[in-house]
């Protein structure tokens, strides 16, 4: 089903919000697809709905809490300066958002200590210098370097760009010879799997071992 | 609510000086900042929030702690002493003749806090601050509050509809006809400002 504009209009804040139903959203989003008006439209509401959540919170005066204390109850502020400071930022801690971002500090800060070696059971205070951070620092990006380099010399890849090259080198130098190296290459794994089968037979079968010894050793003569 | 909360109001109610005082001290900020986003200027804000605060206190004993959340009851208050405090003030306005665009500006930015202008991305975030500010004041008071309380307050439409008092769809309507004239201001606002 088609929407025209003015039912758009009346959808587009919530739709920003993403409380519309997939049914209704769909429509706008087909809608937005086909019209550049109610298109700028949204990018110009989604625009003032990130200027709200910037717009700056402001501290309170100090002396705002005095005067209303002495407005209610008549008399200046009584709680240790400790209580103060709870009840102060409370709201702040205890909202959700402090919350998670609380989680994610300490998970990036757990992830950037693993990663610097640092075990946080182990460490005392009087190891903490900068000499010890430098060290560690540096130990870790040395075994960091070797992991690499070993990865990179085990890689299947290099050996296959490394044989490839010699190859390459090979053909450079004595390209005369290669279609005997060829017919020994192709003749290698023939000889070795009629060996095998040969030791094959003998294990699985010793009493005919030697009839089937002498029926494969004119095989291996040819070989 | 947690139990904290709900031990500390119950203190409140029964006289206890200390309860209160960690209440105001918890909340002065949230209503502080709800009176600045509604008015526009910081001595207001600050005489508000004082008013709020003695309404709440003679009034603490008809809050129900069953019919929701202490802070939005707060807020509920906080917005019928602001929208009495808006009639009030409509009718000053009715008599101040018409104030040029410079006069306007200028009022907005001697209303904001001065801060360190040191950088150039704080100078730009407050002169948005204050092309919002403008926008605002522009809208029609049911579409002022329910923007402020969903998009600068960032209460949920739930809360919204207890502090306003209206059904869910009227939130709905408010806070999306809201938008769409905040939206429309602020563009018009910025086109201005870049003929200037």
């Amino acid at each position: 089903m088609k929407v025209e504009c003015h039912q758009v209009e009346n959808w587009l804040g919530l739709y920003a919000d993403g409380v519309l139903g997939e049914h209704q959203s769909s429509m706008i989003r087909a809608h937005l697809g086909s019209c550049e008006t109610c298109a700028v439209l949204l990018l110009e509401l989604e625009f003032a709905i990130a200027l709200c959540k910037e717009y700056p919170e402001l501290d309170p005066p100090p002396q705002l809490i005095e005067r209303v204390l002495e407005r209610t109850i008549g008399q200046h502020r009584s709680l240790s300066w400790t209580e103060y400071l709870r009840e102060l930022f409370r709201p702040l801690y205890a909202s959700p958002r402090f919350a998670t971002g609380a989680c994610l500090a300490a998970i990036s800060l757990s992830i950037v200590m693993n990663a610097l070696g640092i075990n946080l059971g182990e460490v005392r205070w009087s190891e903490i210098t900068p000499q010890s951070v430098v060290d560690s620092l540096h130990r870790t990006a040395n075994v960091a370097y070797d992991n690499g380099m070993r990865r990179l010399n085990g890689s299947k890849i290099l050996y296959q760009i490394q044989s490839r090259i010699e190859e390459l080198q090979g053909d450079d130098s004595q390209p005369q010879k290669r279609p005997q190296a060829e017919s020994e290459s192709r003749d290698r794994p023939r000889e070795s799997s009629a060996t095998e089968h040969r030791l094959a037979v003998r294990t699985l079968d010793p009493q005919c071992g030697q009839v089937l010894e002498g029926a494969t050793a004119p095989q291996a003569g040819v070989l | 609510m947690t139990d904290v909360d709900a031990e500390i109001i119950e203190q409140a109610r029964r006289g206890d000086p200390l309860a209160w005082e960690k209440i105001v001290t918890r909340h002065t900020r949230r209503v502080y900042n709800l009176c600045f986003r509604f008015v526009g200027r910081v001595d207001q804000a600050e005489d508000l929030t004082q008013d709020i605060f003695v309404k709440v206190f003679r009034n603490i004993e008809s809050f129900k702690a069953e019919s929701g959340q202490f802070v939005t009851w707060l807020m509920s208050v906080g917005r019928n002493l602001l929208i009495d405090y808006y009639r009030q003030s409509k009718d000053d306005r009715m008599t101040v003749s018409v104030t040029s665009e410079e006069d306007d500006e200028r009022s907005i930015l001697d209303s904001v806090p001065a801060s360190e202008p040191s950088a150039l991305a704080e100078m730009e975030r407050e002169e948005r601050s204050v092309l919002l500010r403008r926008a605002l004041d522009r809208l029609a008071p049911q579409l002022r509050e329910a923007v402020i309380l969903r998009d600068l307050e960032e209460l949920s439409y739930e809360d919204i509809e207890r502090i306003l008092k209206v059904p869910e769809g009227t939130v709905k309507s408010r806070i999306n006809r809201g938008r769409l004239e905040l939206a429309r201001s602020l563009q018009k606002l910025r086109l201005r400002t870049r003929e200037i």
